[in-house]
């Protein structure tokens, strides 16, 4: 299969998965959800010892993205299941390896926009924090890099378990994990990000092998 | 070739010291100095051949001050700075800094002091006139008297023989005030006035700043959800909503930067407690303030209040507190502060504001508003009775009472008159930006001394 071919069948998953409306509401409750957070505590949480605002502000997205990337992936109509990949394969002659990957690709592109709508909020909470703008670039690679990682996790959990509340679940998990085994800051982001590419590559490989044909059940 | 040059004269400039800069100091009144009193400080700063541009620093025990300083070649500048700590030690320390670096240091000795100890100071009209040393604690040169009433915090008692030649106007009403400050307190007026207290500030994004943050991520969000429903009605391209997403968010950023540089959000907001003291029997008002500051950007602000003899002080992480002056002697709260960054600091002064005119006659008072201020809640001091009919509290500009001793049985204390005031007497002011003052200024006038004592009688 064509560069081409996989760019239109990425293009294709991409434009599916924003016409439907888990995207955008994540997206209006992530920049809700936040606001809220910043016209409250905008000063701060009281703690003893409490960290910069920004730092007390990327905490809060990095954990409410940690749910909302995979449960926003799941819902998104890009992540196939294992029988739509097959039926992909045999209706449209394309591998199912090429499928995975346009859809992955999609996957990545929608939760790269889902973290980067929440630049303006992390901007802000910046600008109280009165720090160099390159702390801010520190704290939100890492959500990048995040997006990057949850996007071929749920891609794998949608293929293994077909139901989406257990796939988001699966994926929450698995996501978590990861977030608290990396470093912080942009250690964590390099991390997670070489996390993304091994998974891409594990997924797309396998693939072929195993998504040829539709499951009992279909 | 150039570049390298360039450097390395940068490189030069900045560990080649001030040539000919000297700093001579002397501190307390008379050399003594009593813990958490005021105790003056005097700096001669001065360049034979380099212009100087830089920050006298000031540490003393806990405390430390910090002025700007500028200086021509070949001029002198001598300043009058005041500190108080609560750990004195036996010198302060005083550093002339320039570009992060010290030019200049000098140690001014004082002798402290115990809180019990009294200390009468003379003034001698100069090094040739003799005082009864006996009965002084320390003798003071009349043009080294201080330029504030704080520099004679130390002292109990000042001994002053013959005429009261050879001082400023400027040294003239500080000695006013500071005996005025001085029968006040021991009348018992002083303490019995309202201190002032911390203005108290709702947690969360200032207020004037709330509603701007929630309408820009208002409509930050409502673009983005009308981008989604163009999309989900097959009215748009997945590109053009990819570019609309990225116009959208850069839009937000944009929007968000700008919160603090343009209009009304320009301003800092001060909140602000104030208590104005009419000194009796000079020109003069104390006035005491405790504030919260908010800043509207990520910047550097220079807040100042207009008073030549004043001071501000912050908390600091070091000790109670740290002051600052600005090149002109305004004492100013400044740094780099963040969007809807808070300070708090506290703050006195003498100023020449005096919004009530008192005229005590013996058995009736004629209180008038002569400021521009409408005050409000004005209650007449234990012992007055207003002798006008109905009620009384309000005093509009220009507007005047009169009120009389009600009883001989009940000794007075305390103000004669209290007002509050929602207009500050001295707004703060900062050099690029507007300065909101919100909060409630209390003045409080009293008797001049040839009055007191009257009542009861």
């Amino acid at each position: 299969m064509s560069d081409r071919a996989l760019a239109t069948l990425a293009w294709r998953a991409l434009l599916g998965a924003a016409r439907t409306p888990a995207l955008w509401i994540a997206m209006g409750v992530q920049i809700a959800f936040l606001s809220l957070y910043l016209l409250v505590w905008g000063d701060g949480l009281p703690l003893v010892g409490a960290r910069p605002v920004l730092e007390q502000f990327a905490t809060t997205q990095w954990i409410f993205l940690g749910l909302a990337l995979p449960w926003t992936a799941a819902r998104s109509g890009a992540a196939w299941r294992r029988d739509e990949i097959a039926q992909l394969a045999a209706l449209g002659a394309v591998l199912p390896s090429s499928a995975v990957a346009a859809s992955v690709a999609a996957l990545t592109v929608l939760l790269l926009a889902m973290a980067a709508a929440g630049l303006p909020l992390a901007l802000l909470a910046q600008q109280i924090s009165a720090v160099p703008a390159m702390d801010l670039w520190r704290t939100q690679l890492p959500l990048y890099a995040l997006s990057l990682v949850a996007a071929p996790v749920t891609a794998a959990c949608m293929l293994v378990v077909a139901n989406r509340v257990m796939a988001w679940t699966a994926a929450s998990a698995i996501t978590f994990i990861m977030m608290i085994a990396v470093p912080q800051g942009l250690a964590g982001a390099a991390v997670l990000a070489a996390l993304a590419v091994a998974a891409v590559a594990l997924l797309v490989n396998g693939a072929d092998r195993r998504f040829w044909y539709l499951s009992e059940q279909a | 070739m150039k570049t390298f040059f360039a450097i390395a004269g940068l490189v030069a400039a900045s560990i080649v010291p001030v040539r000919g800069a000297t700093l001579d100091a002397a501190a307390g009144l008379g050399g003594l100095a009593k813990a958490g009193r005021w105790t003056p400080l005097s700096v001669t700063v001065a360049s034979d051949r380099d212009a100087i541009a830089g920050e006298l620093v000031v540490v003393w025990g806990d405390a430390r001050v910090t002025r700007d300083v500028t200086l021509a070649p070949a001029t002198r500048k001598t300043l009058e700075l005041y500190l108080r700590t609560t750990e004195p030690r036996g010198a302060l320390d005083v550093r002339l800094r320039s570009a992060g670096r010290d030019v200049v240091v000098a140690t001014a000795p004082v002798r402290v002091l115990g809180a019990d100890d009294r200390v009468t100071v003379c003034v001698a009209a100069d090094a040739a006139s003799s005082v009864d040393s006996a009965a002084c604690t320390a003798t003071v040169l009349a043009r080294s008297l201080p330029r504030s009433p704080r520099g004679y915090e130390v002292a109990d008692d000042l001994v002053w023989p013959g005429t009261h030649a050879g001082i400023t106007t400027e040294q003239d009403a500080a000695l006013r005030a500071w005996r005025s400050l001085e029968a006040l307190d021991a009348s018992g007026d002083l303490g019995a006035t309202p201190q002032v207290s911390r203005p108290l500030v709702p947690r969360g994004l200032p207020a004037a700043l709330a509603p701007i943050v929630a309408g820009v991520f208002l409509a930050y969000v409502s673009a983005l959800l009308l981008g989604a429903a163009v999309l989900r009605s097959r009215r748009a391209r997945l590109s053009w909503m990819g570019a609309s997403f990225a116009v959208i968010t850069a839009g937000a950023c944009a929007a968000i930067a700008a919160i603090g540089h343009v209009g009304a959000t320009r301003a800092v907001h001060v909140h602000h407690v104030t208590l104005l003291q009419q000194l009796p029997d000079t020109q003069a008002s104390v006035l005491t303030v405790r504030a919260i500051a908010e800043f509207p950007a990520f910047d550097r602000f220079s807040l100042r209040l207009p008073a030549a003899d004043g001071t501000l002080e912050t908390p600091s992480a070091r000790g109670p507190a740290s002051g600052a002056l600005d090149a002109d002697g305004f004492p100013v709260v400044t740094g780099v502060f963040g969007l809807a960054g808070r300070q708090s600091f506290a703050g006195e002064a003498l100023v020449d504001v005096r919004p009530l005119a008192i005229d005590d006659r013996g058995a009736t008072v004629t209180i008038e508003n002569r400021s521009s201020l409408l005050l409000r809640d004005c209650r007449l001091g234990r012992g007055l009775a207003a002798s006008i009919s109905g009620p009384f509290g309000t005093l509009a500009p220009g507007a005047r009472i009169e009120a009389s001793w009600a009883g001989a049985d009940e000794a007075p204390g305390g103000p004669l008159i209290t007002c509050v005031s929602d207009e500050a007497p001295l707004p703060f002011t900062e050099a690029d930006r507007p300065v909101v003052m919100h909060g409630e200024t209390t003045i409080a006038a009293y008797r001049g001394a040839p009055a007191r004592g009257y009542a009861g009688e």
